[in-house]
């Protein structure tokens, strides 16, 4: 499995854990780019907690410029966005 | 002036015609929507213009110092801290120090000192609220580098000062306004009209549906509780609900279909905000703009800080609901009413950790949850909860509001709402708006823009053709306006 | 672009249906009055909007004097001699004095319309009347007022105007203005429309206020500012050798209780001899005994067209007879 794969999976994962009780990847369907806010899949309140949980399991810190909606509102900007940061490392 | 004053009647095609007769171009267009907006705010109390001329030209000077390269960083932090001070200090200084003089005179006077403070009475300046926030909104970006500050004072001053937004929102983001203010704008038949028809949708819930629960359920019930059955009681705090939604959604959509006529679009303000199914949802359908706003700029950077307040996220809640309602107004009964909402959304949070806690025991609860019960119960108590805490967001003071509580379950009084049937039509029209967005209804909107082109002017000439006729100039005072 | 066509036809349409179906009479305003008076008459009738049963008076005396004698009447809608003094000094003065401050002629007479609701001051002192906005100011009083105050609540009343008489040619426009001065209520519009009527008990209702209103008349009638514009127009009439009569013009009777007799209408007749007697004005009460219930409108106010040629012919005949002889020379002296 790739980083790639693997950070979507916990994405994925946390989602079904805390909010979509399994309903995640058909929300998703099959769209990675599909607006988290827009679409209801996330608010701000599950936003916050997002990155919190991302910043605690993937060992990165996230800048306050970089607290937006560009970085964090679909699947897709989080993988771009997450992975490359300085210390990226799963688990 | 305001949208539904007859003055607008001759403002809006004027400017209309001046913007759109002219070269298309950015600097015209800009400077025709610039005069218009100083026009529109001096209507009101040209004096303060300058309040606001003063606060564009500092926060336009100190964001293009953020966004120079490297910088010194304690000197940026400075330079946020004077913009800050000015506009959030403005803000106070206008629409609280009379709260605070007050409150600080009744703490004296526990300790035998009267009149300690002078109380001030000051006009609020139009709009201050809104475009206070829309303006530190965009200080806090370009110092975080979200995004690149405005590069022509013309542009910037027109984003603080649109005349479409200024008076009551909805609050933009500046990555959403000001690109499109930094280019010429083309006029295009889609933009008239979805324009003229958001515009239309607007005068009818704001002049007619906000003004009909206004003059005949609400204000009767909120001036004499007393008098009043709770049965009518009941119908008074209801007809509120619809009242402040038809006001402030009929508002918005008309700055928002005002907007569309100049190709400018702004962000949506209500979603049909009555089908929420628990708090976070409403929020998220009710005054959008100002909800985000107050989530991604006080509970975001709180609850994400590196220090203490990481990850408490009650308290963040709790800061942020009290924020929103001293935002409303400065008066205890809006605090209260903060905290109520605060209270909700923490109650709702932790009972949605421990269902959640539920549900990875077993897939039952799972199912429990998106049944159609489920559903309507959690409809039922947010809408519930939402019109109970309404009644001090209306009552003029907090024994007030103690009394209509009371009222709602035992009251003296005999007399009797009437439910007329233009009041009547006025609440359908709001379940009607509501229902439409369901999906088995949703057919009939789609039905309905699949018909010729020609039919569908007609059903909207008609629609105009009744408005003329029966909606009045606006006498009322518009609710969020105050804000 | 098909949209647009679509909801222009259904407009169009639906104003020439309204106009066809139910035609609103056009209400006589300052504005009327001012376009008259291009050709000065013989007599000028100031009054409140009664001012167009005057208008009907103007008719009857030119048909009675082959033209010989003429009346022309401004009507200011909502009265008040404050007010109604405001349109004589600001918009009629210019009009019927030439250069040198003469009165023009043939112009020998002046009749002042009035009622005692005309005597009761609202606004406060200093702001000025509400319809004197609407239909006294011109665009250079109304930018004046605007660039001190802003727009506000009161200029507002001149954009309102505007706006009407700017749309003036559709008749959604003009029913609109009538729903809400005739009926107050669109509903109210519609039952008059559809079933001939209001019901009894919303007639009572309006009957119900013009007693409460005519009872309490003598609390505020003979205000301190109307007395004292009601001085500034017979002085007015004194230095410009003018003849001036002061016309108590008729109430419906229903609308006058025993109370309102006693305490509003009789005290103020009487108030307004005293002060003919004293300022040498003729001073013409009719308020009583001409006009019958059924020569009033809807709103128990003003008068029917039938009613307007009865009044007229009456008052030719009796207390305004001597309007028929204006233009001799004897009355020019």
């Amino acid at each position: 499995m790739s980083e790639e794969q693997k950070l979507r999976q916990l994405i994925i994962d946390w989602l079904d854990d805390n909010y979509h009780f399994g309903d995640a990847e058909s929300l998703i369907d099959g769209d990675e780019e599909r607006s988290f806010l827009q679409s209801g899949i996330l608010d701000s309140l599950g936003f916050v907690s997002l990155v919190l949980f991302l910043e605690n399991s993937c060992s990165v810190s996230v800048d306050r410029s970089s607290l937006s909606p560009e970085n964090f509102d679909s699947l897709g900007k989080i993988l771009r966005f997450i992975i490359p940061l300085p210390n990226y490392k799963l688990g | 002036m305001s949208f539904t004053n007859v003055e607008f009647l001759f403002f809006l095609p004027v400017v209309f015609l001046l913007y759109w007769g002219g070269p298309r171009h950015r600097i015209y267009q800009n400077s025709i929507l610039l005069v218009a907006s100083y026009l529109f705010f001096g209507s009101w109390h040209w004096q303060l213009l300058l309040l606001i001329i003063a606060g564009t030209w500092m926060d336009y000077y100190i964001s293009r110092q953020f966004g120079k390269p490297g910088g010194d960083e304690n000197h940026r932090k400075r330079l946020l801290i004077v913009s800050l001070l000015f506009s959030l200090g403005s803000l106070c200084f206008f629409k609280y120090a009379g709260f605070f003089a007050t409150a600080a005179n009744d703490a004296l006077q526990l300790i035998g000192i009267e009149n300690g403070l002078p109380v001030l009475k000051l006009i609020l300046p139009l709009g201050i609220s809104y475009w206070t926030l829309q303006r530190v909104g965009y200080m806090l970006d370009t110092y975080w580098r979200r995004i690149e500050p405005a590069n022509s004072l013309l542009d910037f001053s027109l984003f603080v000062c649109f005349f479409g937004q200024v008076a009551a929102g909805p609050i933009s983001r500046a990555s959403e306004l000001l690109p499109q203010l930094q280019k010429a704008r083309r006029i295009e038949p889609h933009w008239i009209a979805t324009g003229a028809f958001a515009f239309l949708l607007g005068y009818v819930l704001k002049a007619f549906v906000g003004e009909m629960l206004g003059e005949s359920l609400v204000s009767r019930a909120f001036s004499s509780p007393e008098i009043y059955t709770s049965l009518s009681l009941w119908l008074g705090v209801i007809g509120f609900a619809g009242q402040v939604f038809a006001d402030f959604a009929g508002y918005s959509l008309m700055a928002i279909g005002t907007a569309r006529l100049f190709a400018i679009e702004l962000p949506m303000n209500f979603n049909v905000p009555f089908l929420s199914r628990s708090l976070p949802e409403l929020w998220r359908r009710w005054h959008i703009t100002l909800n985000r706003w107050l989530f991604e700029y006080i509970f975001t950077p709180l609850t994400t800080s590196k220090g203490w307040f990481r990850n408490r996220l009650d308290l963040g809640m709790l800061i942020v609901f009290a924020a929103s309602g001293l935002w409303h107004g400065a008066a205890w009964t809006y605090v209260c009413w903060g905290l109520l909402h605060a209270f909700g959304m923490i109650v709702q949070r932790n009972w949605d950790m421990l269902y959640r806690s539920w549900c990875r025991r077993s897939r039952v609860f799972v199912t429990i949850r998106k049944s159609l019960p489920y559903s309507m119960v959690s409809w039922f108590l947010t809408i519930l909860f939402f019109v109970l805490t309404l009644v001090p967001f209306r009552a003029a003071d907090i024994d007030t509001a103690v009394g209509y509580y009371r009222g709602l379950v035992d009251s003296p009084g005999s007399a009797e709402l009437a439910i007329s049937p233009l009041v009547l039509l006025a609440f359908l029209f709001i379940v009607g708006m509501h229902l439409i967005e369901l999906k088995p209804l949703n057919k009939i909107k789609t039905l309905f823009y699949a018909t010729p082109p020609l039919i569908r002017g007609v059903a909207y000439g008609l629609a105009v053709a009744i408005l003329v006729l029966v909606v009045p100039f606006s006498k009322g005072t518009f609710i969020y306006q105050q804000f | 672009m098909l949209v647009v066509l679509g909801m222009a036809l259904a407009l169009v349409c639906a104003d020439l249906t309204l106009g066809a179906f139910y035609n609103v009479p056009a209400k006589r305003q300052v504005r009327d009055g001012l376009q008259d008076l291009q050709r000065i008459p013989n007599v000028l009738v100031v009054s409140s909007s009664h001012g167009r049963s005057f208008h009907v008076l103007g008719d009857t005396l030119r048909k009675r004097t082959d033209d010989q004698a003429d009346l022309i009447a401004v009507a200011l809608e909502a009265g008040k001699i404050d007010a109604m003094e405001w349109v004589l000094h600001n918009r009629l003065k210019p009009m019927i004095l030439d250069e040198n401050g003469y009165v023009r002629e043939p112009l020998t007479h002046m009749i002042f319309g009035i009622t005692w609701w005309d005597t009761c001051r609202e606004e406060q002192p200093t702001q000025t009347a509400h319809n004197v906005v609407t239909h006294g100011w011109t665009a250079s009083d109304y930018m004046e007022n605007f660039s001190i105050e802003g727009a506000n609540e009161l200029n507002r009343n001149y954009v309102r105007n505007l706006w009407r008489h700017t749309f003036s040619a559709s008749a959604l426009v003009r029913t609109r203005f009538a729903i809400s001065e005739n009926f107050s209520r669109f509903t109210n519009f519609l039952r008059v429309m559809l079933l001939g009527g209001l019901p009894d008990d919303e007639y009572q209702q309006t009957l119900d206020r013009w007693h409460d209103d005519i009872d309490s008349g003598h609390e505020c009638y003979l205000s301190d500012i109307d007395m004292a514009a009601l001085d500034r127009f017979t002085e007015f009439t004194r230095q410009h050798k003018l003849d001036f009569t002061v016309v108590l013009f008729p109430l419906k009777p229903d609308t006058i209780t025993e109370v309102g007799l006693r305490d509003t209408i009789t005290p103020f007749a009487k108030a307004l001899k005293a002060y003919g007697e004293s300022n040498s004005v003729r001073v013409v009460d009719m308020t009583l005994g001409i006009l019958d219930d059924s020569e009033f409108m809807l709103d128990l106010d003003h008068v029917t067209p039938s009613g307007n040629i009865k009044w007229s012919e009456y008052a030719l005949d009796n207390e305004l007879q001597f309007l028929l002889g204006v233009n001799s020379t004897e009355a020019a002296q």
